[in-house]
């Protein structure tokens, strides 16, 4: 049996892998790599023709959306790069650099993207790493961050939601303790930013990371953090900005001091029209959507015998992201058989944080992991508890 | 008259082309002449009062770095 699929035109699937990068996405996003990449192609900001303005205006119209769902209001504070790992590696070493022997703190929800960069740049400069433990349940408390946090803290890295248990981590309380020390907050909001209501304008001192690929539904490639005006930072990347030429010093003003090299504006097209989409449906429609499916699929794997959910049952505290195991089956052989004999797209393992499942006990082994994405439907959510029953029943 | 106005980079300059756009003024973006010296290779182009202009931009929260008349003379610069 296949899946019926709402996902995809060439193979008929349900995807359920949307923490990992979502899929479909709305049409206009390839309408406007498209156009960009046929119609207009020049670098912006690079030379003075039409078409290298008009490709200046799609950087910058992504930049306004972008600072809209951020609840900013400076668009050049909009920095992009080409991933979320790409921008916490830039985070990470330039907050970093100038704090030997201090101590950064952080939590045990974090992806590889952040906890590999701070392993090596603590071990480095001799920096502490306090990694805050979730409970079994997989909810950081914002105290136990807090208490963690004085005067040597050079910097805290906290995820907003976690990619593997879907926990939400609120921030706000981290960004208060923190800002009473100067200290910045760096928020993972690659798992929330388009699927969970965020606004940053009271907090001077936290740093969004975003990508563009997974719920902002632009393409891979895109991604970024908003530096705030309470932040200032070294570049950690620097070259060509089409700005300061005639000087060998790089720029001192956003977003040139941290955007060296050509951009990718088939990316940024996209990524603009992504966001446009998400600012259109609103955040909040789109959550309501995602999570009733989320709780559809929740009760309906609970029925299973056999079957063991991860993760807290606070829904106000859950992004649709769903792990569960079948009791004495490897999660592979279950994506496996989900993919080969239903058609269910969805990921086994780790998904990049070890450290997330030590804490909640699902390591070495990992969990089988549902992300539900804008396009699921309620016909995917049953397809895909059919095919888990069937799987635990032994077919 | 029109007037150049010069910006630090082209994250400005697009700040620049959303409001005079909005607002109907009649404006160019192009190259900065080679006798100004500007940060940023891109600069606007404007015909009107260019205190007027500078005020628009300003209220709008705009960088404006400097205004030069068409004969190349310095009209405002930023402290
Ligand atoms: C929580 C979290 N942080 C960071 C990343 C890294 O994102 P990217 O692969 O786009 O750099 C991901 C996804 O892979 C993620 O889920």
């Amino acid at each position: 049996m296949k899946g019926s699929g709402s996902a995809g035109k060439r193979h008929r699937v349900v995807y359920l892998d949307n923490a990992a990068t979502s899929f479909p996405k709305p049409d206009r996003v390839w309408d406007a790599v498209l156009e960009y990449a046929r119609d207009i192609g020049a670098n912006p900001g690079r030379s003075g023709h039409r078409l290298a303005v008009e490709a200046a205006r799609i950087v910058f119209g992504c930049r306004n959306l972008l600072s809209r769902l951020l609840g900013v209001g400076d668009p050049e504070r909009v920095i992009f790069t080409k991933n979320a790992t790409e921008a916490m590696n830039v985070l990470v070493f330039s907050l970093l650099r100038n704090s030997y022997g201090k101590n950064v703190v952080t939590t045990s929800l974090e992806h590889n993207a952040v906890s590999r960069p701070l392993r090596y740049w603590c071990r480095h400069f001799k920096i502490e790493l306090r990694v805050i433990p979730c409970g079994k349940d997989a909810l950081v408390n914002p105290k136990d961050v807090c208490e963690a946090v004085d005067s040597d803290t050079c910097a805290v890295f906290v995820n907003h939601a976690s990619n593997v248990f879907g926990t939400v981590t609120p921030f706000e309380e981290i960004a208060r303790c923190a800002a009473r020390f100067g200290i910045p907050v760096v928020l993972d909001t690659t798992q929330t930013l388009g699927t969970y209501p965020v606004s940053f304008s009271d907090f001077d001192n936290v740093i969004p990371v975003f990508t563009g690929h997974k719920g902002l539904l632009g393409p891979q490639g895109t991604g970024g953090f908003y530096l705030p005006e309470g932040v200032d930072l070294e570049p950690f990347i620097m070259g060509g900005t089409g700005s300061n030429s005639e000087s060998d010093e790089q720029p001192s003003f956003l977003p040139d001091k941290f955007e060296s090299g050509t951009l990718n504006v088939h990316g940024i097209a996209g990524l603009s029209a992504g966001v446009s989409w998400v600012l259109e449906k609103g955040v909040e429609g789109l959550r309501k959507h995602e999570m009733d499916l989320f709780l559809h699929l929740w009760e309906g794997l609970k029925g299973v015998k056999g079957v063991v959910l991860y993760g807290c049952e606070l829904w106000e505290r859950r992004v649709p992201v769903l792990s569960f195991n079948i009791e004495g089956m490897d999660p592979a052989q279950v994506a496996f058989s989900l993919d080969r004999d239903f058609g269910i797209c969805c990921r086994p393992g780790l998904h990049c944080a070890p450290w997330a499942h030590k804490a909640v006990g699902t390591y070495p082994e990992g969990t089988v992991r549902f992300s539900l994405g804008a396009f699921n439907t309620y016909e995917d959510v049953e397809v895909a508890v059919d095919a888990v029953k069937r799987i635990a029943e032994g077919m | 008259m029109c007037f150049f106005f010069l910006f630090k980079s082209t994250t400005e300059v697009m700040k620049a082309d959303a409001v005079f756009s909005k607002k109907g003024v009649k404006y160019e973006i192009l190259p900065v002449p080679k006798k100004l010296s500007s940060e940023c290779g891109l600069c606007v182009k404007a015909c009107g009062e260019w205190k007027e202009l500078l005020n628009v931009l300003l209220n709008e929260k705009v960088k404006v770095t400097a205004v030069y008349d068409e004969g190349l003379g310095e009209c405002w610069k930023k402290t």
